[in-house]
């Protein structure tokens, strides 16, 4: 069959009718397509809203759980001075206080400078930046149980200084303890830890 | 597509046959040639979408048989169209059928060209249903109908001949002629010629005459018979007729009762007495015939009914998917719907949450993830930091233990912290070793150094070897040390060495020194 064999008339007034339902049809499905659509994306939009609420409040519960369980030890850092500015005049000043009141016949003392602490154990992100000083601290004792007091009283100072390391010598092997005089010779390092704020960090740092 | 019309052209008549849940009934007709064939046309125009079918019974028609090679399907029209142009120039209304191949040539088939070879009538008649625009599916004769008749009324032993006699509606006689299972031709005797209903004498004499009409050289006899199957010949008992025969050996006669063979024939009705016109009308439903003598034009509208049915047929599936896809989209708009007011809800619930928990608690504090990472470094912090106070009761206990030690010197410092931060003036060769094996699994090592003396010392290198061991072991005890080596002992027992002594009056300055390195864990880290 050719084109010339074509009777349009008979073809469209057999088709007609099916031809109008198809349309008719059609046009249902395509106006119930574009309602879902718009439906649709409402919904979407609707529950990507609720995610990120879930998700704010999700951080809302874990800022009050970390506040519920840390606030006191931050409390407690910040007022001892390990959270903010290093307390470094407060330390010398607590250093010479030590060994004034344990009578120590010398003590000398020499902080570096502060810079960043890094450690394996102290996971980014997880962990807050951590700044150290070295303290070197020569001593000079009377008794070894001197070094443990000043040591625990120089753990109570701002900042809370850690010991790193320390030699204890005695000074003579073959003569008796003398009461008063420099019977032990000790050096020692102390780390002077600081957490800074992080918004002084980001005020440092405004790339970052 | 089944014919719901059949329009059914004999010589002196045209009627037409319409479909009525069980069988055809004539609704319509006119006489030719002179007949109006207007009231069968506004019938058919009642019924546009309706397929008509012709079955034209009349004596101009003519049958050949021919050979003609295998060929393929194209070249094998091509063949047929010129042969059967050759045989019947004066028609357009022809077709051919093929049969078989020749039983002693493979390569021959023997091909039944069939031919009108007078059709004014049925050419007007097709002119004025192609004007109405009725779709005329086929245009065939009752020989073209008749091989359904051939194989299930012919008797169960069949002869090799066979010969289909019908009385058709008009009174004449219709002689279809068989070999085996193919049509060897057909002739329609009138009905002032033909035997009259009952006159089988005058009948048979009829037969013999279209035999050799049919084959000049088929002779029938009692060897070589002709099975005759007469149908709708009224007035006679088919049992009777069949059990009396022709008197003629050469053929027998079979007359089927007629409410078996429509049985057989599948047909709803019993075959009416002289009237075969209505059986091959109604064998025009259930079969195809052998041919159609339709041309294309002629068929015109019957294609563009086809395409009708067929766009309608894909309307109607594609605007049952559209109505499936609308009811599902429904379904979804009111799930989806219903789901935004349950989100819009929790929406609605969460804000309220978060004002007044924003509001109240957290205002004006410090950031409180902040303070969890402050207080993680502290903890890891404390954590690894060393205890002197544990260190120095660790070392006094075994001091206690070994009342012979003496100690001069104590030095702890943590390896890793001496690779990290690249002390020089640590012992380059032991404390480098014992970084690198403490950073091996990342963990942090205290390196405890003792110095001391074994006292009182009286010049018993052994005994003060085994004191410096006791002391050792004492050390070892505590489930933080990891290894106890001496580094210096009282005597230098190293056989690559060079070892030498002195005895002398002054026994004072002999002395039983020793260095021992310890390597601890640090305090928090589990055993």
């Amino acid at each position: 069959m050719n084109q010339r064999d074509l009777d349009w008339a008979y073809l469209r007034q057999g088709l007609q009718s099916a031809a109008l339902l198809l349309l008719a049809c059609g046009v249902v499905w395509g106006a119930t397509t574009a309602y879902r659509t718009r439906v649709t994306a409402t919904q979407a939009d609707d529950q990507q809203t609720l995610n990120s609420l879930e998700a704010e409040r999700n951080e809302l519960t874990e800022r009050r759980d970390a506040r519920r369980k840390f606030a006191w030890i931050f409390k407690q850092l910040s007022m001892n001075g390990v959270v903010g500015e290093e307390q470094r005049l407060a330390l010398v000043q607590a250093t010479r206080a030590a060994g004034r009141e344990l009578r120590l016949p010398y003590l000398r003392y020499t902080t570096g400078p502060q810079q960043p602490f890094e450690a394996p154990w102290l996971v980014p992100g997880v962990a807050a930046p951590v700044r150290v000083s070295l303290m070197d601290l020569q001593l000079g004792l009377v008794h070894e149980l001197d070094l443990l007091r000043l040591l625990e009283q120089l753990n109570e100072a701002p900042g809370r200084p850690e010991v790193r390391s320390c030699s204890l010598e005695l000074l003579g092997v073959d003569k008796a303890a003398e009461p008063d005089k420099t019977n032990l010779g000790g050096n020692c390092q102390l780390a002077m830890y600081s957490i800074p704020r992080e918004s002084t960090l980001v005020a440092a740092n405004p790339e970052n | 597509m089944k014919p719901q019309h059949v329009i059914h052209l004999a010589g002196g008549s045209v009627v037409l046959y319409t479909w009525d849940r069980q069988s055809y009934v004539p609704v319509s007709g006119y006489d030719l040639p002179d007949g109006d064939p207007a009231t069968l046309l506004a019938y058919l125009r009642q019924t546009t979408a309706a397929v008509v079918a012709i079955v034209v019974d009349v004596l101009e028609e003519e049958h050949t048989r021919d050979t003609m090679a295998s060929l393929g399907r194209r070249d094998r029209e091509a063949m047929l169209a010129r042969k059967l142009a050759r045989a019947f120039p004066r028609t357009s209304y022809r077709t051919a059928a093929i049969q078989a191949r020749l039983p002693d040539d493979a390569h021959s088939t023997r091909v039944l060209l069939s031919g009108l070879t007078k059709a004014e009538h049925l050419q007007a008649l097709l002119g004025l249903l192609a004007a109405a625009r009725v779709p005329v599916a086929s245009v065939c004769s009752p020989a073209l109908l008749s091989r359904p008749l051939l194989e299930k009324l012919r008797p169960a032993d069949p002869a090799d001949a066979t010969l289909i006699v019908s009385r058709q509606r008009e009174g004449s006689l219709r002689l279809t002629f068989f070999r085996g299972r193919h049509l060897v031709g057909s002739r329609l005797m009138r009905r002032s010629l033909a035997a009259p209903p009952g006159d089988l004498e005058r009948l048979v004499r009829q037969l013999e005459e279209s035999v050799r009409y049919f084959d000049a050289a088929f002779a029938p006899s009692a060897s070589n018979p002709v099975d005759v199957v007469l149908l709708c010949e009224p007035g006679i008992d088919p049992a009777e007729a069949t059990a009396r025969g022709t008197d003629h050996e050469g053929f027998r006669l079979v007359v089927p009762d007629p409410a078996a063979a429509a049985s057989k024939l599948g047909l709803k009705v019993a075959l009416q007495a002289g009237n075969a016109d209505l059986l091959f009308v109604e064998l025009l439903r259930r079969q195809s015939p052998a041919g159609n003598f339709a041309q294309a034009s002629d068929r015109r509208y019957f294609h563009l009914h086809r395409l009708q049915v067929f766009g309608k047929a894909a309307c109607v599936a594609l605007a049952a998917g559209a109505l499936l896809g609308s009811v599902l989209n429904v379904v979804g708009i009111v799930e989806t719907t219903q789901a935004t007011a349950d989100t819009r809800s929790a929406i609605a619930d969460l804000t309220g949450q978060l004002d007044t928990g924003t509001s109240g608690e957290l205002a004006g504090a410090a950031d409180p993830l902040e303070m969890q990472r402050v207080a993680a470094s502290w903890q890891a912090i404390q954590s690894h930091s060393v205890k002197p106070r544990a260190i120095l009761s660790l070392v006094s206990a075994a001091v206690d233990n070994n009342p012979d030690i003496q100690l001069e010197a104590i030095e702890w410092l943590p390896v890793q912290a001496v690779a990290a931060t690249g002390d020089t003036n640590a012992a380059p060769d032991e404390t480098t070793v014992e970084a690198a094996d403490s950073n091996a699994d990342g963990k942090q090592r205290l390196r405890l150094t003792l110095r001391g003396r074994v006292e009182p010392f009286d010049g018993n290198y052994p005994l003060a070897f085994l004191s410096v061991r006791t002391f050792m072991q004492a050390l070892s005890i505590d489930p933080r040390v990891l290894s106890v080596n001496a580094v210096k002992e009282p005597l230098d027992l190293n056989l690559q060495s060079t070892l030498s002594g002195e005895l002398t009056a002054e026994r004072k300055t002999e002395k039983a020194g020793f260095t021992i390195n310890v390597l601890l864990r640090v305090a928090d880290e589990p055993a």
